[in-house]
């Protein structure tokens, strides 16, 4: 299998450092686990591309990460869920759609197997129900590799066991960092994080 | 997709702070306009009475025995030494108007002691010729270098209407500089004259004349008085200098508190470029989906800037601010789009710090 994620970073904030070293296969499903504080977002907003190391590089299908690859080879379910707040969700769902690719049949589907409520403004949704309709977005982008932040987040114990499956089956790589340790069954690798370095990595 | 932009500022609560914004501006602007206009007519007052033409002795001589007045004064002073000065008739064919007018040959002392070049909508000054205001010239239905009627007394001369003032606020309705020679008049065709010569000596002379010799068994003094050319003149212009300055500061401030509204909205499109950013919108055409909305938001506090320019602008200086009123215009729609394009390239050069971006109103 080939490598399709490679990272080599060094990254300095005021008062926390980020250096690790790993690769990702194709296909693999990387599970990151750390401690709060440790790492975890950072390093998902490395891959994606949204924040620049100071030394080293992130090489993602051979290429840096750019946003021309978040058109359609790579998506992020971002750390704070960002809508249209003043729209319904409805509308949200034909905003973001038109932005890039979706399988929009998809997307359709997994709102109506989430449930959400479309015509809703978005600031009326419960925190549970807006993560809910950005998996459906990520899950239905399409992308060769996904990068998911707290997926289950808020979510109830059946929708969690849903989007473990949805992450077992998805056919594309997917990096997602979680506390949620009903997660861990369905990852092939986890990296440990404490306090911005590598403590272990699992395989299983 | 504009329809969903649209909606992130165009809400309950942002048209409310708008409409707020907009009564407070209108408000506002002619507070401003009073405040500056009073400072500054205050500051050209001053100026004019600073400088030593203002010291000029007029005499007023509608009395009736200007032979013999006009005469010591001729002796006294000299001929050249004094200029005619007072009201004249100007007729159209629509009618007419009242200017002051001072008949003089020295064109650049009549520039020195009249100082009205900031005046000036179009033509030169000084030249021999009527000076009209803007509105008046409209009203008589004449054009810049137009022959009309002068009515000095029993004396009809033509004169050409050579230059175009900005309309005033209580002035007069214009101004003419009549040449001395060349026309048939005397130095009393005008109700005053001006002594152009400082010469105390001579002017206490002129006074105890005065004092002394009686007409109908009063002093000449009671029937001709002598005053500062500073005070008799200076109302009837310094305002139009005053109300332009006044009227492009008020404008220049307008202005930039606009560009400050539209700083203070780009910021409900942090969600929208955060939205952009994660779902690989480049910054090209980010820039091309927000030039709409930040058009449009430039062009909300345009209609304020139009309206305070048709029921002020056009009233007071019909011929010339037509220019900064359009740059004005075209500065806030240039203004609208760079700010745009700095809060575009800003968020993509640190898209980071705008995927944490997250607000509920």
């Amino acid at each position: 299998m080939s490598e399709i994620v490679k990272v080599d970073v060094f990254k300095k904030f005021k008062n926390f450092e980020l250096k690790v070293n790993f690769s990702v296969n194709e296909g693999e499903k990387v599970l990151i686990q750390g401690p709060n504080g440790s790492g975890k977002t950072t390093l998902l907003y490395l891959i994606y591309g949204v924040l620049n190391p100071d030394s080293g590089y992130v090489r993602v299908f051979n290429k840096n990460p750019t946003v021309e690859l978040r058109k359609s080879e790579m998506y992020m379910l971002e750390e704070y869920l960002i809508f249209l707040e003043n729209a319904s969700l409805k509308e949200n769902l034909e905003f973001i759609t038109s932005l890039r690719d979706f399988n929009i049949n998809k997307t359709e589907e997994l709102i109506n197997k989430f449930d959400l409520p479309l015509y809703k403004k978005s600031y009326q949704l419960s925190s549970g129900q807006r993560r809910l309709f950005k998996l459906a977005l990520a899950f239905s982008a399409e992308a060769k590799l996904l990068l998911l932040d707290e997926p289950t987040s808020n979510l109830d114990i059946e929708n969690s066991k849903a989007v473990k499956d949805m992450i077992r089956e998805y056919s594309g790589t997917i990096i997602f960092a979680s506390h949620d340790l009903l997660l861990k069954e369905s990852c092939d690798k986890t990296i440990y994080l404490r306090t911005g370095k590598i403590e272990r990595i699992e395989i299983k | 997709m504009l329809k969903s932009i649209f909606k992130q500022f165009l809400t309950r609560n942002s048209i409310r702070d708008l409409v707020i914004f907009l009564l407070i501006l209108l408000l506002f602007l002619p507070i401003l306009h009073l405040f500056f206009f009073a400072l500054f007519s205050s500051l050209t007052i001053y100026q004019v009475r600073a400088t030593s033409y203002s010291n000029l002795s007029v005499v007023s001589i509608a009395g009736n025995n200007n032979t013999l007045v006009i005469n010591q004064l001729e002796r006294l002073f000299g001929n050249n030494s004094l200029a005619p000065f007072g009201y004249i008739y100007i007729g159209a064919r629509l009618g007419g108007a009242t200017v002051e007018a001072i008949a003089i040959n020295n064109l650049s002392l009549a520039k020195k002691i009249f100082p009205i070049s900031s005046m000036i909508a179009i033509g030169r000054y000084p030249e021999y010729g009527v000076y009209l205001v803007a509105g008046k010239m409209n009203q008589l239905n004449l054009q810049l270098g137009e022959n009309v009627s002068v009515y000095m007394g029993k004396n009809i001369i033509s004169l050409r209407v050579v230059g175009i003032l900005y309309n005033a606020f209580f002035s007069a309705e214009g101004f003419a500089i009549l040449p001395l020679t060349n026309i048939n008049y005397t130095i009393n065709s005008l109700d005053n004259v001006i002594i152009l010569k400082d010469n105390y000596t001579a002017l206490n002379e002129f006074k105890a004349f005065l004092s002394n010799t009686k007409y109908e068994g009063l002093p000449l003094s009671d029937w001709y008085s002598i005053t500062r050319f500073g005070s008799s003149f200076t109302f009837s212009y310094f305002q139009l200098n005053s109300l332009r300055t006044t009227s492009e500061i008020v404008e220049t401030i307008y202005i930039l508190i606009s560009l400050l509204l539209i700083f203070r909205i780009r910021s409900r499109f942090s969600n929208v470029l955060a939205l952009f950013i994660i779902n690989g919108v480049d910054e090209k055409r980010s820039f091309k989906l927000l030039i709409l909305p930040f058009l449009v938001i430039g062009i909300i506090p345009l209609i304020v800037y139009i309206a305070y320019y048709y029921l002020y602008d056009v009233y007071w200086y019909p011929l010339s601010v037509v220019y900064p009123f359009i740059a004005g215009l075209i500065g806030l729609l240039v203004s609208s789009i760079l700010i745009e394009y700095y809060t575009v390239f800003s968020a993509y050069s640190n898209q980071h710090k705008f995927l944490k971006v997250r607000s509920i109103e």
